[in-house]
């Protein structure tokens, strides 16, 4: 017998964010897209970093090769990986050869992540207040420095901000292909894949199960056969050219290595990286004793993840890096310190709107 | 109300520390690299890096006219070769090609020493200063080029000295 009542409405399924949140994210990452536009060619300069990124992007475009010769390296150029070449090389090939074209795309593309990124804040913490203000420390000079780069700090914003997303959607397989797919772009990244591995594996236990939905579950298999397939085609180049990959990669480590660790220390990010490390070491500490919310459980990998960025970016010591380490990061870590202070997940802000 | 307020404090203390950072950002992070961020001076910069693009294209393009080939080299502090490149097929201008180094691909003492090349060195800022007198160019090329020809703006903040080797009839 059918029991339900005539007058039965299924529910409807609860959007994760309002319209009036997808407006303000929209609208921050528009925020961005203005002022790096206004202040393009200026902040930054024209810099020799745009001829070393937008050139062999432009050769792979119009010569179909890997090897810029426009960069006096006609056997290859293996400072990093090959990944933000390829990229940009598809786009300059679909929109023009233009240098203008590499940068309105990396600002597109910082734009979209600044949306994401506020889109995935509003959902860590579960409330669109906290969300727009902790969005509002992206809004600021390091992320518009970064908009305006042709450098793979933009496309690797994205993919920060889609695997944050990835990872609060409990698809932890896409999450982690997301960071691996941040390999191809650049290799300090590893250092964010390994300490996302290591601490989903720590909190594994508390974490909830992973996606049982088919769907999420078949995109997160393709994204990581893509990644993986690109992956090894990238390894394979490397171990083809491995003598000139080491040469390139000596002068580079070598430049880096000439950079003082305590001065490096003194500096904001540095001391960023400081508090970052307390925070997640309370988090950590209260975890076991059980005193903290499955919300804040969540993020712990992530965290971690966003740590490992920001220790390279404290070390590796250059402006390209402040989009990291005095934006992106300190963004996650005040979600973190936000799910930290709740108790149990007694406290839902969403609550508190209704008293 | 006392529960409220109990319960409500780390959303207010996180909101709190977000804006205050983002405030702070905006005070110390403004100036980045050399450059500043919302520049009084940012439209009068950009006009003078486009004379710049414009003025080294038609220098090339002349010096390029004759027909033996000739190398024109870029220095890796270098920021134009990009924008000299846009909406090319080719690293050519006329009968020339142009080859930037990098700090892992420098140019070698048999290129640098070639009869048919053409020395590129850019000013523009943050180090717009560092060629006033050409120590650092002496220093990092040695002293046997002539300018060919050169162009600096009036802000003397973006400008090209164009090389040949001396010893070169």
């Amino acid at each position: 017998m059918n029991t339900r009542p005539a007058s039965h409405v299924p529910p409807i399924r609860k959007l994760p964010f309002g319209i009036g949140y997808a407006a303000f994210a929209f609208a921050s990452g528009c925020c961005v897209l203005l002022l790096a536009r206004a202040n393009a060619l200026t902040f930054p300069y024209p810099w020799n970093d745009e001829a070393r990124f937008f050139l062999p992007a432009w050769w792979l475009s119009t010569n179909g090769s890997l090897s810029p010769a426009v960069l006096n390296a006609p056997q290859g150029i293996f400072w990093v990986p090959d990944g933000f070449y390829i990229w940009l090389a598809a786009i300059l090939s679909i929109f023009g050869r233009i240098v203008e074209v590499a940068r309105v795309a990396c600002e597109l593309t910082v734009t979209l992540g600044v949306a994401l990124f506020a889109i995935a804040f509003r959902r860590i913490t579960g409330s669109p207040w906290i969300g727009a203000a902790v969005t509002t420390v992206l809004l600021t000079p390091p992320t518009i420095f970064a908009a305006n780069m042709i450098r793979m700090e933009a496309p690797l914003f994205l993919i920060f901000a889609v695997a944050v997303l990835f990872h609060i959607a409990g698809m932890r397989l896409a999450c982690a292909s997301m960071l691996l797919l941040s390999l191809l772009f650049h290799p300090a990244f590893l250092i964010a894949l390994v300490l996302y591995l290591l601490a989903v594996w720590t909190t594994r236990k508390t974490q909830g199960p992973p996606r049982k939905h088919s769907a999420s579950r078949m995109l997160a298999w393709l994204l990581f056969a893509m990644v993986v397939i690109a992956a090894g085609l990238e390894l394979f180049r490397i171990v083809q050219h491995f003598p000139l990959v080491r040469q390139h990669m000596a002068l580079q480590e070598m430049r880096k290595a000439g950079h003082s660790i305590t001065a490096l220390l003194r500096k904001p990010q540095g001391i960023l990286l400081g508090i970052e490390i307390l925070v997640a070491v309370w988090i950590a500490i209260t975890r076991r004793r059980g005193s903290r919310g499955a919300q804040c459980e969540n993020l712990v990998p992530f965290a971690a993840a966003a740590l490992g960025v920001q220790l390279y970016a404290v070390f590796g010591g250059e402006v390209m890096y402040d989009v990291y380490s005095l934006a992106m990061t300190p963004a996650i870590f005040l979600c973190l310190a936000y799910c930290g202070l709740l108790k149990g997940g007694q406290l839902r802000t969403d609550q508190l709107k209704t008293g | 109300m006392h529960a409220r307020v109990r319960q409500s404090w780390p959303a207010i203390l996180i909101a709190s520390l977000a804006l205050l950072y983002c405030g702070m950002e905006w005070a110390a992070a403004h100036s980045i690299g050399g450059s500043t961020i919302d520049s009084a001076t940012r439209l009068q910069d950009r006009a003078d890096f486009h004379q710049l693009v414009r003025n080294l294209t038609e220098s090339l393009a002349s010096q390029c006219a004759a027909a033996e080939p000739r190398l024109v080299l870029f220095d890796d502090s270098e920021v134009a070769l990009p924008y000299l490149l846009s909406d090319r097929s080719s690293n050519q201008i006329g009968s020339c090609t142009l080859i930037r180094a990098t700090r892992v691909t420098p140019f070698d003492a048999h290129t640098l020493n070639g009869c048919a090349v053409l020395l590129v060195v850019e000013i523009h800022p943050p180090h717009a200063e560092q060629y006033a007198d050409m120590s650092h160019f002496r220093e990092a090329y040695g002293s046997n080029w002539t300018i060919a020809d050169h162009w600096q703006s009036s802000r003397k903040n973006f400008g090209y000295l164009l090389f040949t080797h001396s010893g070169c009839a």
